[in-house]
Parts: C-alpha cells; sequence; structure tokens
C-alpha cells in the first residue's frame, strides 16, 4: 500500500495525466486511478474533488456541466495548455527523482553483491 | 421502504457547509457509484452505505474545500495590486518619517499607515467574501411568464405570512399558470399547487409577519444563478420557469424536500424537462 504523503503528490500529476488522454469526470478518474494501480493506490473518494478545483481555480484545467449516458447531470473535467505545459515540467521532476533513486538502489544492489562475491 | 431520493436528500443535510455546487458534483459521484454497485449485485441501501463511507465525512470533506478557499484569496491580479498598495504605503510612511517634525506627527503617521497596510493586506480576503455573494441575475435573463411567477411567489409568501421569499415560496409561483409547463409536469405526477401548499405548511409552518415579503433566501439565489447557468447551458440566453424548477430541485432547500415527500424523482424530473 503506497503511503498517503506519497498519494498526495502523485494526485496532480495523476489527474493531468489522464485528462492529457480526453474529457473525464470525478467517478471515472478514480475507477481509472483504481484499476491502474491495482487498488494499490487508495484514494478517499470525495478528496478528489477539492484538488480538481483547486487545479480549475489555477487554470491547470476547466469544467463544464454535462449530461450522463442516463441524462443525469454530471461534471466534465479536461485539460488546459497551461495544464499541459505542468504535465511536462512534473513528468521530469519525477523522471529525475526516479532516476536519482534507481541509481542509489542500484549502487546499492552493486555494493551488496560485490560483498556478496569477496565472502 | 428505502427511499433513495430521501436518503439523498438526508445525506446532502448532513455535508452542510460545503457549497451547493460542490454538493451536487458529489451527489453525481454517489449517483456513478451507486449505478455500479447495484450492477455488481448490492441492494440500493448497503450500495448507499458503502458509497457514502469512501467518499468521506463532512467534517473531512469541508476541511479539505476550506484549504483551497484560503490560498485562493481573491484573483490574482487583485492580490497583487493589493499587496504592492500596502508596500507602497509602508514605503511612504518610512519617507514621511524623515518630514515628520514632532513625535506625535511621527505617531500619527504611523498609525495611519498601520492602519492602512493592514486593510490592503485583508482586502483580497474581503473581496473573496464579497464574491461568495450569490447575486440575482440580472431581469433581463427571465423568460416570458417569469415576472408572474415572481409577483405570485410573493402573494404566496404573505398567504403564508412569511417575510422572506424562499424556494418553497418561488415552486408555488411557478405552479400559478395553471397550463404552463411546470402545472403541466408536475400535474402528470398527481401534485397541484394546493398538494405543495400543505406540503410547506406542514414542513415551515405559517408565519405571523405583517408586512410584504421583500428579501429573497440565498437558496433561492442559488437557485436562480443554477438556473441561468444551466439556460445558457444549453444554449439559450433567458431563463424558462421549468429551468428555474431544476434550479429549485439541486439544492437541499424546502422545494427539494417538498418535492421529495411527494415521491417526486429528481432525475426523472430532469429526463422529462
Amino acid at each position: 500500500m503506497v503511503p498517503k504523503e506519497l498519494v498526495a503528490a502523485s494526485t496532480e500529476p495523476l489527474i493531468l495525466s489522464l485528462l492529457a488522454k480526453g474529457e473525464s469526470y470525478g467517478y471515472a478518474l478514480i475507477q481509472e486511478v483504481k484499476r491502474l494501480s491495482n487498488d494499490e493506490l487508495k484514494w478517499t473518494d470525495g478528496m478528489l474533488y477539492p484538488v480538481l478545483h483547486r487545479m480549475e481555480k489555477e487554470r491547470l484545467i476547466t469544467s463544464r456541466w454535462g449530461e450522463s449516458e442516463t441524462g443525469r447531470k454530471r461534471k466534465y473535467y479536461s485539460i488546459k495548455k497551461e495544464g499541459k505545459r505542468a504535465l511536462e515540467r512534473q513528468q521530469q521532476e519525477w523522471g529525475t527523482v526516479s532516476q536519482i533513486l534507481r541509481k542509489v538502489w542500484g549502487e546499492q544492489f552493486a555494493f551488496a553483491g560485490f560483498i556478496n562475491s569477496d565472502c | 421502504m428505502f427511499n433513495l431520493e430521501n436518503a439523498i436528500v438526508e445525506w446532502r443535510r448532513s455535508m452542510s457547509g460545503i457549497d451547493p455546487r460542490a454538493l451536487s458534483e458529489l451527489e453525481s459521484h454517489l449517483r456513478d457509484a451507486l449505478e455500479q454497485r447495484t450492477r455488481a449485485g448490492e441492494t440500493l441501501e448497503t450500495a448507499l452505505k458503502s458509497a457514502v463511507a469512501t467518499l468521506g465525512s463532512a467534517s473531512q470533506l469541508r476541511a479539505e474545500f476550506a484549504k483551497n478557499r484560503r490560498k485562493g484569496a481573491g484573483p490574482d491580479l487583485v492580490r497583487l495590486g493589493c499587496f504592492s498598495a500596502a508596500a507602497l504605503v509602508a514605503m511612504g510612511a518610512i519617507c514621511g518619517m524623515w518630514l515628520a517634525r514632532s513625535p506625535f506627527e511621527r505617531g500619527m503617521l504611523l498609525f495611519i499607515a498601520g492602519m492602512a497596510v493592514l486593510l490592503f493586506l485583508k482586502l483580497p480576503y474581503l473581496l473573496t467574501q464579497e464574491l461568495h455573494f450569490i447575486p440575482f441575475p440580472p431581469a433581463g435573463d427571465f423568460g416570458p411568464g417569469m415576472e408572474e411567477c415572481f409577483a405570485a411567489s410573493i402573494a404566496e409568501a404573505g398567504k403564508l405570512g412569511h417575510d422572506f421569499i424562499g424556494t418553497e415560496h418561488m415552486l408555488l409561483g411557478l405552479l400559478q399558470a395553471q397550463d404552463g409547463p411546470v402545472a403541466r409536469l408536475l400535474a402528470s405526477h398527481g401534485i397541484s399547487r394546493d398538494t405543495v401548499r400543505n406540503e410547506v405548511e406542514v414542513l415551515v409552518g405559517k408565519g405571523a409577519a405583517q408586512s410584504e415579503a421583500i428579501r429573497c433566501t440565498p437558496r433561492l439565489r442559488q437557485a436562480f444563478a443554477l438556473a441561468a447557468e444551466d439556460a445558457k447551458g444549453s444554449g439559450q440566453n433567458k431563463v424558462r420557469p421549468e429551468d428555474l424548477l431544476l434550479g429549485l430541485l439541486e439544492g437541499d432547500g424546502v422545494a427539494a424536500r417538498v418535492l421529495a415527500h411527494l415521491g417526486l424523482n429528481r432525475a426523472d424530473l430532469r429526463s422529462r424537462l
């Protein structure tokens, strides 16, 4: 299970990435993340909405009220140009972090291997 | 018997303090979750219970939404303007210290500058408070028949002895045109103006106001704003009585409760309009 701090930090890039693929709505976004992460990433469902609203305020995404397949009211979100730029930036940042971690872990493994071979 | 619409109205009431628009979105989420859970074989009642639980508690959500409000104190430009004004006043005060001759003048200068800086720093927050006030849509936005409905709602408030106009009076006002679309629609559900009036009397009770109602409740203003937004969304710029009916149903105002009590399904009504 991914701890809550990490979940919180990854929420925005996840939303941006999913919306970059096309317009979507809250419930579908949550289901998509559950599916992709095999339920490892636990979102408290309601918590997504304050984040969406904040991102809309920051003009990263935009929303419109539309209708569901059954004619119910539903709020759809889509990404804006600003959001695409933010996504690119965040992709770089996360790439850097994961690269560093991999390097550090690689050294550790190499070190462990060295000790093992020495024995 | 478990009544979904009543249960949802009940849930909305338990989520007080959350902006009605955000609440509508959360409700739409609940209904999505319900559809999926019942398709998987759960009963409506248990499905609603678990969907509400995974959605999070009112206090949790309120806290999260409140964070947004604090972060976005006023539009960026307003904030920038206010901060620069505060900085200018502060600099002016420092320069003024050289020119001031007596300690009294210096004291006065410091006091006035301090107040001005505080005011400017506080202004963006005051402005957002003001922005939260929902204005009434301009009269030009009202379609044919709306004027009469509004006049009728004032009369209804008077009959009930209320000195305010709420969603319940507006609902009665919408029903005044006997052959109007709203009256016909509700009549097809077996709901007449008299049944609504009786229900309002039971739910709210009669008042003893002497004067004519002059003020609208925030919920009614909200309903008007929602109706205006809806009308724009569907490509017309005038609010018709039937648009307002949907706006009235959106929140958990008295009108929505009355119609839920009378067994009217909101989603069903929406699809019929």
